[in-house]
């Protein structure tokens, strides 16, 4: 029965990668992009320098993490099958100028530069600061904005501090790793550090928190357009935001260079601030323009406001916004079921092998299964992740994200299912291989015929458990830039602020996709079962 | 002809459970091996089998010789053995069990194999529990058809571990006709672990016992 399950999850393979291929390794289209399916494949280029390259493939990749969110790069809570940003406009822009399009490809903002280093895109454009302790790393462009950090409060608090010199001992929100924790903690501010930006403010908003310090992007977007908060006038410290490249690329940097000045210098960078809100005079001062006050009409910043201070009453989200969403959490939802099908395929397959070479194996083999067993049952999957996408390319091995996700999670299943198969094997009592071996079996024959029909009975419920579990840590592999439905839900979350509904829909879509299979497990458990009752009820007739 | 030579045996490092065990078995015949429990009748059975490998010693049966040392799986298949807990297979209805070992290792064409495993259901008069599972059956038809699925392999030897153990007098005497009806039947050489000395008696050609000097035969008819 087993082995009927096996071969149809191995049915299930093509249907799966096809899926994956789809959905493939998170890219998600910028601006200029639009074929969906194009993939994100560099096979034919490999081996040339990386301007030479994107020149060759048409398209200039750059790195960003759309959950960052607005004004950066994120997702039009309008339409949100759009990605909008200042950030994307600048890449299109920059693109544009290379002669070729931009395509953004989604990856965590604390590891663009590890991705970059790997090579999942040619550079990483997304608010990155400025610092002299990344050169070594990366070359850094010319800096394109800068911003000045911002405190925002809540309105009406008296406990709130008016300015920075009155954080000390106060509850504070900012981002980790920022140029605004550094200034807060120096000030002996109660720092509190928030992955998502919309989370900094929605928590001062409940109390949590007195005030927030952010990047004046930032705190236009998310605090100035919330009438219960108030975003101080004064502006601190000096942040420049910077594209990073790899080291090797020093004729990419040239170019992007070449491109950021010219748009300096014929208005573009400008026009681009304007729209969305953005030209102040510290950027009026690094791009050499004389004028620091703006004045075309924020249209971009404008419709985010409209779009998102006031949040539509449910039954309008459920009616418009989350139909419109629908093509999103599908690709994702594919994204996660591929992922996990192909990975439990793994699993359920290595897991047989280990259990058996535990079991039945000469004793240097069943140390080895053991040992195997014991790391990855006792190491963190996300351990095992990072490793093998980051890690094993040091040794010569790069896997695509969509490949090492699946291989991490297979390995580690694969432990959990080979205890499964293990305790099922132990629960047949050992007479019948004996009587197996009677009758001329050989250990293989009595294992496929005999002894793992019967530990799959035992085995089996644990083992639905076990996808569902899969199905759910799938969500790790958003840290090696895949966007399945828990990256997708924090992306959508942070560019529509709305967390509740949007919640309830990624929900029902991990119980859409999980079910069948609870189902078909229960189908199998019945048949499997259905000797002994069968037999039971003959009996007692 | 079944000869067991000077077969020792013994579990890590302990004593032998058996110690230059000397047995020849008439071909044909049915047997008893007697002995007080804990003597290693069973162990002795398993060497038979093949289940069981030995340290020193050789065991020859129908013509295949297994020395120490060597795989007994040339031993498996020829000798059919009974369980005392019979272990038929759960997951299998009755057909199943009798067919699966010869469909598996090829001995009899897949349908060849239902068609003779129906015919020796029948003799048994277990054909009509054939497509039931092994837990519906009674003990008695359970036994029946662990010898039916032992007897579908051809063995050249059939071996009963204690097939009278817990049963009371008339289904013992029951256990004996089946015994002595396929011994008639097939001519086939068996060989009974028991210790139960009245039902040896009674059913039995020649008696062994099996003691701490070893094996004596102690009926010759």
């Amino acid at each position: 029965m087993i082995w009927r399950l096996l071969l149809l999850c191995s049915l299930a393979l093509p249907a799966g990668r096809a899926a994956a291929e789809a959905v493939d390794a998170g890219t998600i289209d910028a601006g200029t992009v639009a074929d969906e399916d194009d993939g994100h494949n560099d096979d034919d280029v490999a081996g040339l320098p990386t301007l030479a390259r994107l020149k060759a493939r048409g398209e200039l990749w750059w790195g960003a993490d759309a959950h960052g969110g607005a004004p950066f790069v994120f997702q039009d809570p309008r339409d949100p099958s759009r990605l909008i940003g200042f950030e994307v406009e600048l890449a299109d822009a920059i693109a544009a100028r290379l002669g070729v399009r931009a395509r953004m490809v989604q990856g965590p903002w604390d590891k663009l530069l590890d991705l970059l280093e790997r090579g999942d895109f040619d550079l990483a454009l997304n608010g990155l600061e400025y610092s002299e302790d990344k050169k070594g790393a990366v070359l850094l462009s010319s800096p394109y904005y800068v911003a000045a950090q911002k405190l925002t409060v809540k309105r009406g608090e008296p406990q709130a501090p008016r300015t920075l010199d009155d954080v000390k001992g106060k509850a504070i929100g900012c981002l980790p790793g920022s140029l605004a924790q550094r200034m807060l903690e120096g000030r002996g501010a109660d720092t509190r550090a928030y992955d998502v930006q919309d989370d900094i403010y929605q928590d001062m908003v409940l109390g949590r928190t007195l005030g927030a310090l952010a990047d004046e992007p930032i705190a236009h977007y998310y605090g100035d357009i919330d009438h219960r908060l108030e975003t101080r006038p004064e502006r601190y410290g000096e942040l420049r935001y910077v594209i990073a490249f790899r080291l090797a690329d020093a004729d990419m940097q040239r170019a992007v260079d070449d491109a950021v000045a010219a748009m300096a210098k014929d208005g573009t960078l400008r026009a681009i601030y304007e729209r969305w809100g953005l030209w102040n005079p510290e950027t009026a001062a690094l791009l050499g323009d004389s004028d620091p006050a703006p004045h075309a009409v924020a249209t971009s910043f404008e419709a985010w406001r409209s779009a998102v201070a006031v949040r539509p009453p449910f039954l309008e989200r459920v009616r418009h916004r989350y139909p419109a969403m629908m093509p999103l959490f599908a690709h994702a939802a594919g994204l996660t079921l591929a992922v996990s099908l192909l990975a439990m395929v793994l699993a359920v397959a290595l897991g047989l092998v280990l259990a058996v070479a535990r079991g039945f194996g000469p004793r240097p083999v069943r140390w080895l299964a053991v040992g195997y067993v014991e790391l990855f049952r006792g190491t963190p999957l996300l351990v095992q992740l990072t490793m093998i996408y980051f890690g094993l390319p040091e040794l010569g091995v790069t896997l695509s994200p969509f490949s090492a996700g699946v291989v991490a999670l297979g390995l580690n299943y694969a432990a959990a299912e080979s205890e499964n198969y293990r305790a099922g094997l132990l629960s047949v009592p050992p007479g019948q291989l004996d009587a197996a071996r009677a009758l001329g079996l050989s250990t293989t024959q009595a294992l496929r015929h005999v002894l793992v029909p019967q530990a799959a009975r035992v085995s089996l419920p644990p083992m639905t458990n076990d996808f569902i579990a899969l199905l759910k840590d799938s969500s790790l592999v958003s840290v090696i830039a895949l966007t399945e439905l828990t990256k997708l839900y924090g992306i959508l979350g942070n560019s529509t602020r709305d967390h509740l509904g949007l919640g309830v829909v990624v929900a029902a879509w991990y119980l859409v996709i999980g079910l069948p299979f609870v189902w078909l497990a229960r189908r199998v458990e019945r048949r499997l079962g259905q000797g002994r009752r069968r037999g039971a009820i003959a009996g007692a007739a | 002809m079944i000869r067991v030579e000077r077969l020792t045996k013994r579990f890590g490092n302990r004593a032998p459970v058996l110690r230059d065990i000397d047995l020849v078995v008439d071909t044909g015949q049915t047997s008893a091996l007697l002995g007080k429990s804990g003597m290693g009748k069973s162990t002795l059975l398993r060497c038979l089998a093949g289940l069981e490998s030995f340290d020193s010693g050789r065991v020859v049966v129908d013509g295949v010789v297994v020395e120490a040392g060597q795989s007994t799986v040339p031993l498996r298949g020829r000798v059919g053995v009974v369980f005392q807990s019979l272990e038929l297979f759960p997951h299998l209805s009755v057909l199943d069990n009798c067919t699966l070992a010869p469909r598996v290792t090829g001995a009899i064409l897949p349908a060849a194999a239902a068609a003779e495993a129906r015919a020796l259901l029948a003799s048994l008069d277990v054909d009509e529990v054939r497509d039931a599972f092994p837990e519906a059956l009674s003990g008695g038809q359970r036994q029946r058809v662990a010898i039916v699925r032992a007897l579908m392999m051809k063995p050249r030897v059939l071996l009963y571990d204690e097939p009278t153990s817990a049963l009371d007098p008339s289904l013992k005497a029951e256990v004996g006709r089946t015994v002595r009806r396929i011994g008639e039947h097939t001519g086939m050489t068996q060989i009974v672990v028991t210790h139960d000395p009245e039902w040896a008696a009674t059913w039995c050609r020649d008696i062994f016992v099996l003691d701490d000097r070893g094996v004596t035969k102690t009926r010759d008819l």
